[in-house]
């Protein structure tokens, strides 16, 4: 499997529209068999920039957050895509590989699964264009 | 310190601090709202991944104001919101210290500036129509007047110059009205020779003609209820302009070998890069089919008669290209707007269009720069002259002649007796003023 990861600073990028660094990954099994860091030019246009990523034979990524268009044409092309994630890079794939990436450390504010959340990314594309769609402010998740 | 907090709550400008760290602080209502993250969630975690803005990795305002203690004002970019939709924002920045002057971290505000680029756009919409934009006096006449013919059946007469966007008119006209749902057929009326133009128009039945295997339906019929356009009207020979006039009195058309009339329903509109008022005088076009295509006339202005429209037409070219060509969205260097606008553009809007998409498959960097400008459009150094700096007759006089000799030489790649010819005088009398010039020529002289 490939996976990649943009990063920033040791943790995912926090958005994947402008993020300058890939982390290219490969799993055998659960070994990692090679590990290296890509740039994705800055100014790159967002089909450039999918394309690289589709060069790269990437079968999973993970990044942060992410505009709605280039989620589309991510998925479009066949890349499993886990968005609006953040953390450090290391802990993030060894959450991946472990499926427990999906868990609260791991995912962005404002995109909880729960009552008040929102789920960013989960099933983009589908959700109406209104900006406040789904917005609103309740007591918030309490911490567990 | 709570009428602080009360007046922060208050704004509608999103505000935030961080601490030395990175990590928020405070957020306040406004900065809930904007991004769509509520204060609980927010405070504690890091500040990039809260605001997510396209600033954050390169360009970040806060980090700039941390680092030189001095506030950022206005800056701009997006940011990316939990529903994944990209809000433009400007931000501003200040660095918060203790009573010792010590950074204790930094606040930022920021503006959703969705509001104002949607009046922005709203008000871009008023300079385009379909896919026609204009800032022009004489483009915006007609986009005026668009509502009114597209509403109404009659039939159309576009004029222009070949480039200037005729037919992109009339589909303007035919989305614009009722008809839009049905097709838009377009007949290039000049391409054809009569016979084919005839069939291609009204149709044919089976055994009409040696060839014809099949019944076939011509344009006038598979327009519907559409818009049939009818381009280069002006080019169509004598012969067939009176067939034309029949469908158009009679509003139906009969299928070469068929004997059905067949009712037409489609608007027509037609086009012509020729002036028809002087073909009719000339006898080359029927005053009668003249009249009954004439009914609105609308001309096009020539793209050199509203160069205000170039840098709006390059944006959306270069838009339209990039997009289409797969690759980044070019820019272009201003320097070369000016030499846009004095080319005068014989080909029109088409001719500008090909420049840009000649330019973004040539262009290697990320902008479009003089380099990347065909000769045409490259001012033509050595057939205007600039204007002397000297002060006296005799100075001025001296400059011009230099200039002028000069301009002839490298026309003739410096072979002295086509320069000479050139200037209209004899050879003798160019090596005579080259030497009283000074001029200094390089050892080729042309010849071979």
């Amino acid at each position: 499997m490939r996976i990649a990861l943009t990063v920033w600073n040791g943790r995912i990028a926090p958005v994947f529209d402008v993020a300058g660094t890939v982390r290219l990954v490969e799993v055998d099994g659960e070994v990692i068999s090679n590990d290296r860091l890509v740039s994705l030019p800055h100014s790159s246009g967002m089909m450039r920039r999918v394309a690289a990523l589709v060069e790269q034979k990437i079968d999973v990524l993970v990044c942060g957050a992410v505009s709605r268009p280039v989620h589309r044409m991510l998925a479009d092309s066949g890349i499993q895509v886990h968005a609006f994630i953040s953390g450090e890079a290391d802990e993030v794939l060894k959450a991946l590989l472990t499926g427990s990436l999906e868990e609260k450390p791991f995912i962005m504010p404002g995109c909880g699964m729960g009552r008040n959340g929102r789920g960013c990314g989960r099933g983009a594309g589908n959700r109406g264009k209104g900006r406040n769609r789904g917005r609103g402010f309740g007591p918030g998740r309490k911490e567990v | 310190m709570d009428s602080t907090k009360a007046i922060l709550e208050s704004i509608s400008d999103g505000v935030f601090t961080v601490d030395s760290v990175w990590k928020i602080t405070s957020f306040n209502r406004a900065a809930e709202e904007i991004t769509g993250i509520s204060r609980e969630e927010a405070i504690g975690r890091e500040c990039s991944e809260v605001f997510r803005s396209s600033m954050c990795e390169t360009a970040c305002a806060l980090r700039e104001s941390m680092s030189s203690g001095k506030s950022v004002l206005c800056r701009y970019g997006y940011i990316v919101d939990s529903d994944g939709e990209r809000i433009p924002v400007s931000v501003s920045t200040a660095v918060l210290r203790d009573e010792n002057g010590k950074v204790l971290g930094g606040a930022e505000t920021f503006r959703d500036l969705s509001e104002i680029e949607s009046l922005q756009n709203q008000l871009q919409g008023r300079y385009r129509v379909g896919d026609l934009f204009s800032r022009s006096s004489a483009m915006q006449k007609i986009f005026k007047l668009i509502p009114a013919v597209a509403s109404s059946p009659t039939t159309v007469l576009i004029q222009g110059e070949t480039g200037t966007g005729k037919e992109v008119l009339a589909r303007a006209i035919h989305s614009s009205g009722s008809r839009r749902d049905e097709p838009f057929v377009a007949v290039n009326c000049g391409a054809l020779p009569d016979a084919l133009l005839e069939s291609e128009l009204f149709g044919y039945r089976r055994g009409a003609f040696t060839g014809a295997v099949g019944d076939r339906e011509g344009k006038f019929i598979s327009a519907g209820g559409g818009t049939l356009f009818l381009d280069e009207i002006g080019d169509v020979s004598i012969a067939m302009q009176v067939k034309l006039l029949r469908v158009l009195q009679e509003k139906t058309v009969t299928p070469l070998g068929s004997n059905e009339v067949v009712p037409v329903k489609a608007r027509i509109i037609c086009a012509t890069n020729r002036d028809l008022v002087s073909l009719v005088e000339s006898g080359e076009f029927r005053q009668d089919l003249f009249y009954r295509i004439n009914v609105v006339r609308l001309e096009i202005p020539p793209l050199r008669d509203r160069l205000e429209d170039i840098p709006q037409l390059l944006d959306v070219l270069l838009r339209k290209h990039s997009f289409a060509q797969g690759i980044d969205l070019k820019e272009y260097d201003p320097q070369i707007l000016p030499l846009l606008m004095e080319y005068s553009w014989p080909g029109n809007v088409r001719e500008l269009e090909n420049f840009v998409e000649r330019a973004i498959v040539l262009c290697a960097g990320v902008s479009i720069t003089i380099q990347d400008l065909p000769v045409e459009i490259l001012p033509r150094r050595n057939k205007s002259l600039s204007v002397s700096t000297a002060t006296t007759m005799r100075g001025a006089r001296a400059d011009t002649e230099r200039q002028m000799i000069l301009a002839a030489l490298e026309n003739n790649r410096f072979n002295r007796t086509a320069a000479a010819l050139e200037l209209g005088i004899h050879k003798t009398t160019l090596y005579r003023r080259i030497k009283a010039l000074s001029i200094s020529l390089p050892q080729t002289d042309g010849r071979s």
